[in-house]
């Protein structure tokens, strides 16, 4: 019976005395039988049972869809309506999808990536104001199901528009964003503009969105042209009152939904950005960072157009872009646990690196032990991070880490799991021998070995 | 004239989407957190007029965090499951008002950016539709009944900042809507009482001072839907409306006035006026010229409409246009004819006339004077407002205030703000809708009626206070059940005027009711000694001593009734043992007043007179 009933269409359906008239809207996977979902003329949406007492009544055939063409001709199409303001520079918004560009599903109920990104500017208008923005629709993925594909894909997209752009913001899901950062740090070195990753943790239908603010934030970093680092932007706290910007390499999200999620591990954030930052906001901000030292690492502020940057007085600035567009996918990241077994590890056959988190300051048990030399044998690279996250490695202070060591294990120091895993792919690709790589792999490259 | 009906009512069970406790906290030092909301279009590509003239405002919006509050409310988690217990409260109130209770449940979000809730909607589920109640033999449709969650509590306003509460973003609040079938004033609060006392049968129900809030929908003949947004006092609901049916009469009076001045499309016209300000010796206006400007709008053909003296009863444009100035967060606004006043004198405002080069015996303007941005879009909306003048009754929202009247809140809300929660699946109804349902009120008050023997008319006073219970528990305590009426219909109002609200009757009164059994004080004593030992929050004895109550033996009556009949001696002869009797025991009466029995007293005073003769 549901079968006649076309999603936007309009019904009445009759039953046990009372009549439910609107339009027919999907149901959702986990539907039961027999269940129309209509929406109702006063908004809701109801779930109806039919049985053999409803009596059904069409009244419409579904509207034709209008969205795009409303979108359209609010906003023109993409490649005009940006041209305005006389800004000299421009930027690139390129979208990957993630919650930041994502819309409910009404199939399944959830939040689902935009398949094109025209009805972005709508959704913020405020960019309308701010220069020359063009949007790019790159992917359209959840962020969870990037691929080394698409990080080729994407990472050669932001290398041809840094060359031409005062910056690039990209919209990423949050759920991977430091590896790719991480990963493109490697593969776009000395950039000569700004490569920042923009997410948001509540989706950009609603109006608490932290995505608006995250977003407006980039593009005022960019327009300040202070710096040009790969890096990642997102709320400083869960209040709307500023951005922290972190080094791509030194980035990790730490918290499955709050705004303030992202942090910079092993190090200082390169700033904070937001209009009304005080000198005590900065000061809270930097208090969260308690588990690193400071080193001496200084802030500048800095005001740009109604923002307070606080800046840190070591972040790069108008490189020479250098692209490494070669990565290898034959790596694989193991978290240790307790009484784990090599022969668990038919997989990693056939991988050309392996990073272990291990427990403490880099530890795992006798058997792994075992396994690491058979690896290293074999001439798969391996690297021991730390499960702490925070923290070095520092595999000479026990037994198991000097034996880890003598096995051929190497330090991911103060590299992340992630950051390491991303690192190895990159200089396994950009290597000729073990060596090599292993040399790149402790080499400080886009600050990832810097607090 | 019709009129709907929605009743807000809170549930006494965790909150919707958290397993937070559902309860208020004092005012205190809570930390903080800031957000601003953003307009976002519905489901349909449309952003929701309502939420966009909100985001106009662009205010930030500051969120206490009480020990109640989880990321949930902090919006930054995403919400539970619904709370079972509510959506079984639901289910029953949907049962016992004749509803058809829908198969599945979506959580709905309602665009809301005045900051009330932290994610920008709230979130609420239709549970029931089309159902009824009889009541004095007319009969009231029922619309909807729904489950949504309670907003934030307002706590203040600063310049560009709302400060919102969280421990109310949450709780449980059952949605019920009338159609608009009700005419009179009167019925309205009828209804509205009534549909309190079924959900009270619940048990489940919150009580209380704003736990229980009404919407009215009302529409007049030549009108527009008007909404006046929760009224916390049933008793008042009658006043909003004849307030409301009056303002509607004049602003129609306004349309017509300005219909035979004839009508004109009239431009938005604003002047900076600054220097002319500067020369103006008001306060106010200096004040805000500090740092701002003085801006004008020219309202053509609307002399004296802003105020009263056209014939009608009652300034209806001009309060509008204040109330649009309070809405964009600012003070400061005059119109013409409120002048001169304010520090602005015949001479300036001869000088304002002659400035704007208007007609002074047709046209009038509105001042306004503070910053620039923020006066545009006031005389932008006042100017809006004025032309719809010539329309009639605007459809709104409007702000209950405590004399009865209302004030402009914000433009009414379109069906465009609803779109799917996505954070929650669909609930299929597996309720249990077979189980016994609580009695209706009629059934509780008639049994009431029969039981103790009261008069029907009591046993319903009874039941809107919702006392029932209460009464009921103290009766097996106190079988002299006139004396919990007593305490019903005196010591309770009396309490209310001073503010204090008594929810637990039973656990209230049954210390005074028990020394009342125990004979420490008399009957006459009972209302004094229960009102003075809330009132103040002291003990029974404490108050029989602030009265100067203190309990008397059988042989003091005794001597006293001696003492009185002895120096009345003459008088009792002349008048005799009848006629004597009520003077002499008033006497007596005077003394004893609340130490002893009055039955007793009279035992006395009867059996000593009867020895004079």
């Amino acid at each position: 019976m549901n079968d006649e009933l076309k999603v936007g269409s309009r019904v009445k359906i009759e039953k046990n005395g009372t009549v439910y008239e609107g339009v027919v809207i999907p149901s959702s996977i986990f539907s039961e039988k027999n269940m129309v979902n209509i929406k109702l003329d006063n908004g809701y949406n109801t779930g109806i049972k039919i049985d053999e007492k409803c009596n059904i009544i069409y009244l419409s055939e579904p509207e034709p869809d209008k969205t795009a063409e409303r979108d359209a001709s609010h906003n023109g199409n993409i490649e005009n309506i940006h041209e305005r303001g006389n800004d000299n520079g421009s930027i690139t918004i390129i979208s990957t999808g993630g919650t930041i560009a994502s819309y409910v599903d009404y199939v399944t109920g959830a939040v689902k990536p935009v398949v094109d990104g025209s009805g972005f500017m709508s959704i913020i208008p405020e960019l309308n104001d701010m220069g020359k923005i063009s949007i790019k629709p790159v992917l359209n993925i959840l962020s969870e199901n990037i691929s080394f594909e698409d990080w080729t894909l994407l990472a050669r997209e932001c290398y041809n528009n840094i060359k031409k752009d005062t910056g690039v913001v990209v919209l990423h899901g949050t759920d991977t964003m430091g590896y790719t950062t991480s990963l493109l740090s490697f593969m776009i070195q000395n950039p000569s503009a700004p490569l920042i990753f923009v997410g948001s943790q509540r989706s950009i239908d609603r109006p608490s969105s932290d995505g608006f603010f995250n977003i407006i934030s980039a593009v005022n970093l960019i327009k300040a042209e202070v710096m040009s680092e790969v890096a990642v932007m997102m709320h400083a706290s869960t209040s709307d009152d500023g951005v922290s910007i972190h080094r791509g390499v030194k980035v990790r999200k730490m918290h499955s939904s709050r705004r303030d999620a992202f942090r910079t591990i092993n190090g200082m954030p390169l700033g904070f950005i937001g209009p009304s930052l005080t000198d005590e906001k900065f000061r809270d901000f930097m208090g969260e960072y308690n588990f690193t030292p400071k080193y001496g690492i200084e802030y500048n502020r800095i005001q740009f157009n109604k923002q307070n940057i606080w800046l840190r007085k070591d972040v790069k600035k108008g490189g020479n872009t250098e692209f490494f567009p070669k990565i290898n996918r034959k790596v694989s990241l193991v978290w240790f646990y307790p009484d784990m077994k090599r022969d668990d590890f038919e997989f990693l056959k056939g991988k050309e690196g392996v990073v272990f988190a291990g427990s403490g300051l880099g530890h795992m048990n006798k058997d792994m032990i075992e396994l690491v030399k058979e690896l290293v044998k074999k001439g798969i690279v391996t690297a021991i991070s730390t499960q702490c996250i925070n923290g070095t490695v520092n595999m000479n202070v026990y037994e198991t880490g000097r034996e880890l060591i003598k096995a051929g294990a190497i330090s991911a120091s103060i590299m992340t799991p992630e950051v390491a895993f991303t690192k190895l792919s990159w200089a396994l690709a950009n290597s000729s021998a073990i060596d090599d790589t292993v040399k790149l792999f402790k080499q400080n490259i886009a600050g990832e070995l810097s607090y | 004239m019709k009129i709907g009906l929605e009743i807000h009512q809170q549930l006494n069970t965790k909150k919707l989407f958290c397993d937070d406790e559902s309860k208020l906290y004092d005012d205190d030092i809570f930390p903080t957190i800031v957000r601003r909301l953003h307009a976002v279009k519905g489901e349909l590509g449309l952003t929701d007029e309502a939420a966009m003239s909100q985001e106009k405002k662009s205010l930030q919006y500051r969120y206490e965090i009480t020990p109640n509050s989880c990321m949930v409310e902090w919006d930054e988690e995403p919400p539970h499951n619904v709370n079972g217990e509510a959506l079984q409260t639901a289910i029953t109130v949907a049962r016992l008002l004749n509803t058809h209770i829908v198969d599945t449940f979506f959580v709905m979000r309602k665009i809301v950016i005045d900051g009330s809730n932290t994610s920008g909607f709230q979130r609420t589920i239709m549970v029931a539709k089309d159902g009824y109640i009889v009541l004095n033999g007319n009969k009231y449709n029922i619309e909807t009944i729904c489950l949504e969650e309670d907003a934030c509590r307002k706590i203040r306003t600063e310049k560009n900042e709302l400060i919102y509460r969280l421990d109310r973003l949450g709780i449980p609040l059952i949605e019920i809507a009338t159609a608009p079938d009700i005419h009179t004033p009167e019925e309205a609060k009828e209804v509205a009482e009534y549909i309190g006392m079924v959900l009270r049968r619940t048990g489940m129900v919150k009580r209380g001072i704003g736990t229980i809030r009404e919407d009215l929908n009302i529409s007049i003949e030549g009108g527009n839907r008007v909404e006046i947004k929760g009224i916390q006092d049933l008793s008042m609901i009658p006043k909003y409306v004849n307030e409301e049916v009056e303002r509607e009469n004049n602003l129609l009076k306004v349309k017509e006035i300005l219909h035979e001045r004839g009508y004109a499309d009239f431009p938005f016209k604003m002047v900076d006026m600054t220097d002319l300000g500067k020369r103006i010796n008001s306060h106010v206006i200096k004040e805000n010229l500090e740092e701002g400007s003085l801006l004008s709008l020219i309202l053509p053909n609307f002399k004296g409409l802003m105020g009263k003296d056209i014939g009608i009863t009652r300034k209806v444009l001009g309060p509008e246009f204040a109330a649009i100035s309070r809405y964009h967060g600012a003070k400061g606004i005059f119109h013409s004819d409120e002048l001169p006043g304010y520090g602005i004198d015949a001479g300036n405002l001869n000088d304002i006339y002659a400035y704007l080069g208007i007609d002074r015996a047709k046209d009038g303007f509105v001042l306004f004077a503070g910053e620039v941005a923020i006066g545009k879009r006031i005389l932008k909306d006042i100017y809006e407002r004025a032309k719809y003048a010539y329309t009639g009754i605007p459809k709104e929202t409007r702000d209950p205030l405590p004399d009865g009247t209302s004030a402009y809140s914000r433009v009414l809300s379109g069906m465009h703000r609803m779109y799917p929660e996505t954070d929650i699946l669909p609930v299929t109804n597996n309720f249990d809708m077979q189980s016994k349902l609580p009695e209706m009120p009629d059934k509780v008050v008639n049994d009431l009626a029969e039981s103790f023997h009261l008069n029907k008319k009591v046993a319903w006073f009874i039941m809107k206070k919702a006392y029932d219970d209460d009464f009921k528990k103290l009766a097996t305590v106190c079988m002299d059940y006139s004396l919990i009426l007593k305490i019903i219909e005196e010591v309770i109002p009396l309490l209310e005027k001073n503010g204090i609200e008594v929810i637990d009757l039973y656990n209230s009164f049954l210390e005074v009711v028990t020394a009342y059994n125990k004979g420490l004080f008399a009957r006459e004593a009972m209302v004094d000694i229960a009102y003075t030992t809330k009132l103040e929050n002291i003990s029974i004895d404490e108050a029989m001593l602030k009265l100067g109550i203190k309990s008397i033996s059988r042989e003091d009556v005794y001597k006293i009734v001696d003492e009185i009949i002895n120096k009345k001696r003459d008088f009792i002869y002349r008048t005799g043992y009848e006629r004597s009797l009520k003077p002499i025991m008033g006497e007596v009466m005077k003394e004893i007043r609340g130490r002893y029995s009055g039955k007793e007293i009279m035992e006395i005073v009867r059996e000593k007179l009867s020895l004079c003769f």
